[in-house]
């Protein structure tokens, strides 16, 4: 192949990345759900995450920076001939709320995965979602198995806007994967809309 | 959002700890720190701003001179030689942190020898988009 002939052709538009962020407890199927719908078998990279806890100590009011690596996992899929939809995976660890500014920046909103046995895990992921106004959907990873609890007794555990959807996902299924991803990249688009309204 | 919904959590008396590592993670990639922040010249910021997305994909430019190209200057142009690819992905494929990928492809565009293909502004209000993504989505 010719390098000169070659030169002139450049992509009228090129690929059109967009991303979603796969949070909830450790073990609860982050990695799995990324998983059942990449393209590409999940990769895992290090990202350097700021958390800043607010306390009162012996010297009086502090803001405590501390700064973590983080392993995150991640995956792709082509949704079509130009869009390529990412999907990072990573856990939510601090008990004081915890920084992803980096990763949630451009980010078209979150599924919270969240295991039945554990609820209380994905509360981290919730409040910083919920903080930030990005949009999001509980997804309840059934783990093959049966649900602990009602989705009705798990959405008042969670006590969270009775206008976030909580479904029930099987982390291992593209199909059901795939349903969730759905069901958050339409409360997104819904949201488009209500704002375009809004404006008119 | 009604404020209140989310005060009574209870968020501190949670019985678990929540911060047990996850399995894999002590393994990490202990080898390349130093050599990796060596060829970032100390620097710790970069001159454009890529998002992890953000994909990237040697120029014509890039792949004649990348042989020329140094540690990850060299890698980075060579593995997005024949698809694009994003700082993410590069990131984990040369078992660098991101913050050091985002500098050195910084310096990779700003030399000409990469191009990027960023994510839309404002995504979240892009109508057309967002129907695309979906109906893309759903057909997969
Ligand atoms: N039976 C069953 N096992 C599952 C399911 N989802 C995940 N697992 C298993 O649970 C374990 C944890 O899943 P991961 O996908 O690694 O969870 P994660 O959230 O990425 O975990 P961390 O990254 O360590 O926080 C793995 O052994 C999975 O195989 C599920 O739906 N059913
Ligand atoms: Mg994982």
């Amino acid at each position: 192949m010719s390098v000169l002939s070659d030169a002139p052709v450049r992509p009228v538009a090129g690929p059109i990345p967009v991303k979603i962020v796969i949070a909830g407890g450790f073990g609860v199927g982050k990695t799995t759900f990324v998983g059942a719908i990449s393209d590409i078998a999940p990769l895992t990279t290090e990202a350097a995450m700021t958390s800043y806890s607010e306390g009162i100590d012996d010297v009086g009011d502090v803001t405590t920076k501390t700064t973590t690596t983080v392993a995150m996992d991640f995956g792709r899929v082509a949704v079509d001939q130009a869009i390529v939809l990412y999907l990072f995976g990573t856990p939510g660890q601090d008990r004081f709320g915890f920084m992803w500014n980096d990763l949630i920046q451009g980010a078209l909103g979150a599924v919270v995965l969240v295991d039945s046995r554990r609820i209380e895990d994905s509360f981290p992921a919730l409040d910083y979602f919920e903080s930030r106004g990005v949009p999001f959907v509980v997804a309840i990873n059934k783990f093959g198995g049966n649900m602990f609890h009602s989705l009705e007794d798990v959405r008042e555990a969670l006590s969270i806007n009775p206008a976030v959807p909580v479904i029930t996902t099987d982390a291992r299924g593209r199909s059901a994967v795939k349903e969730t991803v759905l069901s958050l990249l339409d409360v997104v688009l819904h949201r488009a809309l209500a704002r375009r309204s809004g404006a008119e | 959002m009604d404020p209140d919904v989310t005060a009574v959590r209870p968020f501190l008396e949670r019985g678990r700890a929540l911060s047990s590592p996850p399995d894999a993670s002590g393994e990490g990639h202990p080898h390349t720190g130093v050599r990796a922040y060596a060829i970032t010249r100390g620097r710790a910021h970069a001159s454009v701003h890529l998002e992890f997305e953000t994909m990237l994909q040697a120029t014509v430019v890039g792949r004649d001179a990348a042989g020329a190209q140094r540690f990850e200057r060299g890698d980075i142009v060579r593995l997005c030689d024949s698809e694009p690819l994003s700082v993410a992905e590069l990131s984990a494929r040369l078992h660098v942190p991101i913050g050091v990928v985002r500098v050195v492809a910084a310096d990779l565009l700003t030399e000409g020898l990469l191009e990027s293909f960023h994510p839309t502004e404002n995504v979240a209000d892009d109508v057309l988009l967002l129907t695309r993504l979906i109906a893309g989505v759903r057909a997969l």
